[in-house]
């Protein structure tokens, strides 16, 4: 008869620790283990999955015509033109801004650092309504520069500046952050060595900083437009939602699906959602460039 | 081209204890000169504010006795070996190289003759088109003190350049180092808390503890007349006794002898030498050490009662 | 401060300070000096009304009951997505940050439609007599849905860099895998989970544009607190608008505190 301890045999022919890691990086039995990745793709598949291929189902639900006729109505046209000139002014601000910020804040020490790393970010904590409201009770008509605004003739609000502004507030955010602890975990090192070795301010910069956050400011780029084209609240409270001028693509959505086009509102948000792949597809492949 | 500190303070919190205080000391041309001490000693602050990476607090630097304290890094002509190398991870060995040829607007072609000769001169001629990445630790090492090289610095500065690396590497590179000084005879300022490589590469020693200067002088002075224990202790792990007699250990002979007071209360072979340690009549304990050759001769155990003997020469006093 | 000898100091802090005062600081000010012009019982009625009041308990309640949902599913997805490999894995890994990229509206969109009392998923689950779009359970859903990443995208990292020394050490010591789990690797993980928490609700509390389209939006049963100040402001009830959104803000700079403060305890400490 075998002793209990036979079962132990292997122990001493393989490498201790190897075993005991490889028996805890599997310990959970088989069952748990299918039980848990089940429990979490069907959430992944209802929550996320479904919407996905929804949108695109019913974009398409009743025919390719009908498709194509809703993305090339006059009005589906002035609001995908509206939301790329946003876009085209608001990414390259914030790539501007979120680098010189992510750069103050991870190069230097000094007073009231903190507070600005907060305020940098605060704009991802205020809901985009009071964003929105922010800058009606500040530029509209009744606002505290509306009569200033008024009398050089200036329209801000329920027009596409006040959307550029309120698109700037919301997206604020998103490059530094992306930028920000990439340069920090990276040390000051390479940047002295430039300078030692003669590069000037501007050459450091290019030469030696950019090259190496290059993919973390891309994620930047991407998320930053992929919500500035996408910003609902804020851009809804100032756009004052007049049809063909300040309709940007979201807040066309909603026009049509409160006419009940749902068809119309879902070939519309098809073409958001493929913006949104197309940002997931940019972030995944950076950070398969980055690992 | 020699680097002189004069009373340089630095501190790191405005208020609080400086990681350099009061330093001064010149680094003579054309020779390697080590700035030595235990971690935190303030050496690698020390050797940062030379490069111009820190400014001091008070005193100066002077390069060719000229102040340095106005002129800006790009312009001060040193050439840094950084700690962790620094390299340029995004570039290749060639444009790591080229750098600081490039960033002064040198010609194209220039720059490539001197990237190729410095490319022989680190033997790293096949691996120009690599990243850092693709590196050994020792291959790193060389194109770093070739990145400082390239400009033709005044000065070269190393902050502590052997210091992640494998002891075999370290010795290779010790040597090629020496080597290396010889042919371009730059002023050198090295960075490192192993007294063994202070020893074997420099021709000055500047000790440091506490952020202040305990010793300048030759390797042979620091270790034959160090100024004080600390130094004594720090340098060659010396035995300092009761009296205040300074004795390295390899300095204690031991004769066999039953009647002594003193005994072997240890013993250990390392390689080819024996470390010992033996309890004094005083009840101080001392370290030894000797061949393995003489160890077998007298046949030395634990627990055997040995006669002590401290030869003259090395041993010597000092004023506490 | 010291002085740094890398270059841009003034011209980073130009360029931030100048963007932050013009596009941030000004606008929020703004709100902040219309406060001034309100007077407290007018703020205290705009702010204490009935329907004010049900929509703080439909915000604040919806945004809480998301934020525990994804604690629990976020911790899950966090765990299979770092601990398994399973085919599909790196799609799913992608798909987790599909609520930052997607516009709120689509979401709303979609969601409504699915569970609509025809849609996909309403028409089975009506029978049941569960209704779910234009109620309290849909905004439930929406607000799961934008708030998602958080968790994931918190815990993961931790969970990554966890020292297996740890479990394997309670391994050795006789620990069964559920104690090693709940005495030494949720312990090590719960300051993250609690920060993916407060960032999934705070950003529940704040969402508008998914809950435009499946709420309903009816006063007093499905109306969020930033309808309610788009309703004020329409209706030029500037007062009434900035009142409320004045009590947003301090919930959530209070949430902002508590996140700064969870994740300072978060992080390692280094000697």
């Amino acid at each position: 008869m075998r002793s209990p301890l036979s079962l132990e045999v292997p122990l001493q022919s393989r490498h201790l620790s190897a075993l005991v890691r490889h028996r805890l990086a599997f310990d959970e039995s088989v069952w748990v283990r299918r039980a848990l990745i089940g429990l979490a793709l069907s959430f992944v598949g209802l929550f996320l999955v479904l919407p996905l291929v929804t949108v695109f189902a019913r974009a398409l639900g009743e025919g390719p015509a009908r498709y194509f006729h809703a993305l090339t109505s006059r009005e589906a046209l002035a609001a995908i033109r509206l939301t790329l000139f946003t876009a085209a002014i608001v990414v390259p601000v914030n790539l501007v801004v979120g680098v010189a910020a992510a750069w103050l804040i991870a190069k230097f020490r000094f007073p009231g650092r903190s507070l600005l790393l907060t305020l940098v970010d605060l704009p991802f904590s205020v809901s985009p309504v009071i964003a929105g409201l922010a800058f009606v009770l500040l530029l509209g008509r009744s606002g505290l520069l509306g009569p200033w605004l008024q009398s050089i003739d200036v329209q801000v609000i329920f027009s596409t500046p006040g959307i550029v502004l309120a698109t700037l507030f919301v997206t604020f955010p998103f490059v530094a952050r992306e930028v920000l602890p990439l340069m920090q975990s990276q040390g000051n090192d390479q940047e002295e060595a430039a300078l030692t070795l003669g590069a000037s301010g501007f050459q450091t910069f290019f030469r030696v900083t950019l090259p190496r956050v290059k993919w973390a400011l891309l994620s930047g780029v991407v998320l930053c437009n992929a919500r500035a084209m996408g910003e609902f609240g804020a851009v809804s409270v100032v756009s004052g939602h007049i049809r063909g001028v300040t309709n940007t693509v979201p807040l066309h959505v909603e026009i049509l699906y409160n006419e009940y086009d749902s068809t119309g509102a879902f070939a519309v948000a098809s073409l958001l959602t493929l913006l949104a792949v197309v940002t997931l597809l940019v972030k995944k492949f950076v950070e398969w460039r980055t690992e | 081209m020699s680097v002189e500190v004069q009373n340089l303070t630095r501190r790191f919190t405005s208020g609080g204890t400086p990681a350099v205080r009061g330093v001064s000391f010149v680094a003579p041309g054309g020779a390697i000169t080590s700035l030595l001490g235990p971690s935190g000693a303030g050496k690698s602050t020390l050797l940062r504010t030379i490069a111009g990476l820190e400014s001091p607090d008070e005193g100066r630097v002077l390069i060719e006795g000229k102040d340095c304290s106005n002129i800006r890094i790009q312009e001060r002509g040193v050439g840094l070996v950084f700690q962790g190398y620094a390299l340029f991870e995004h570039m290749t060995v060639r444009e790591n190289l080229a750098f600081g040829l490039d960033v002064r607007g040198h010609p194209k072609a220039q720059t490539k003759a001197r990237v190729d000769e410095l490319l022989e001169l680190i033997q790293l001629r096949e691996l120009g088109a690599r990243k850092p990445s693709q590196l050994s630790g020792g291959q790193r090492q060389r194109v770093a003190f070739a990145r400082a090289l390239a400009p033709r610095p005044r000065v070269l500065l190393l902050d502590e350049p052997f210091g992640a690396l494998d002891t075999q590497v370290r010795m290779e590179l010790r040597e090629w180092l020496v080597r290396l000084h010889e042919k371009t005879q730059l002023t050198t300022v090295l960075v490192t808390h192993d007294q063994e490589e202070a020893f074997e590469v420099s021709d000055h020693v500047v000790v440091l503890f506490g952020g202040q200067v305990a010793q300048v002088g030759t390797p042979d002075e620091t270790y034959d007349r160090p100024v004080n224990r600390q130094v004594a202790e720090f340098i060659g792990g010396a035995n300092v006794l009761a009296s205040g007699t300074v004795v390295r250990p390899h300095d204690v002979q031991l004769k066999k002898s039953s009647e002594s007071p003193s005994k072997i209360t240890a013993l250990r072979r390392v390689g080819g030498y024996v470390k010992l340690t033996v309890q004094l009549a005083s009840g101080e304990r001392i370290n030894a050490e000797m061949s393995q050759t003489e160890a077998i001769a007298q046949a030395l155990s634990e627990g055997d009662r040995v006669e002590v003997l401290f030869p003259a020469p090395s041993a010597n006093e000092f004023i506490t | 401060m010291k002085k740094s000898v890398l270059p841009g100091f003034g011209l980073s802090l130009g360029v931030t300070g100048l963007a932050l005062t013009l596009v941030v600081l000004l606008p929020l000010s703004g709100l902040l000096l219309e406060t001034f012009t309100l007077t407290w019982p007018g703020f205290w009625s705009a702010v204490s009304e009935p329907r004010a009041v049900a929509s703080y308990r439909l915000s604040f309640g919806a945004a809480f009951a998301s934020a525990v949902i994804n604690g629990f599913f976020g911790l899950l997805l966090a765990w299979v997505l770092v601990r398994y490999r399973f085919p599909g894995r790196a799609i799913v890994d992608a798909l987790v940050d599909l609520p930052f990229a997607l516009p709120t509206a689509v979401a709303g969109l979609t969601l409504t439609a699915l569970y609509a009392k025809n849609g996909l998923l309403g028409q089975h689950l009506e029978p049941l007599g569960i209704f779910v779009a234009f109620t309290p359970v849909g905004v439930v859903i929406a607000l799961t849905f934008v708030g998602l990443p958080f968790v994931v995208r918190t815990v993961q990292p931790v969970l990554e860099s966890l020292d297996p020394s740890l479990e394997e050490a309670a391994a050795v010591l006789g620990a069964s895998r559920w104690q090693t789990f709940r005495r030494v690797i949720f312990p090590s993980l719960f300051p993250a989970l609690l920060t993916g928490i407060t960032l999934s609700f705070a950003r529940a509390v704040g969402e508008y544009g998914s809950i435009v389209f499946i709420s309903g939006n009816m006063p007093m049963r499905t109306e969020i607190t930033p309808l309610l100040i788009v309703t004020r402001l329409e209706q030029y009830d500037y007062a009434g608008a900035t009142a409320l959104a004045i009590v947003m803000l301090a919930v959530s700079f209070a949430l902002l505190f508590t996140i700064n403060v969870l994740q300072r305890w978060s992080q390692p400490r280094h000697a």
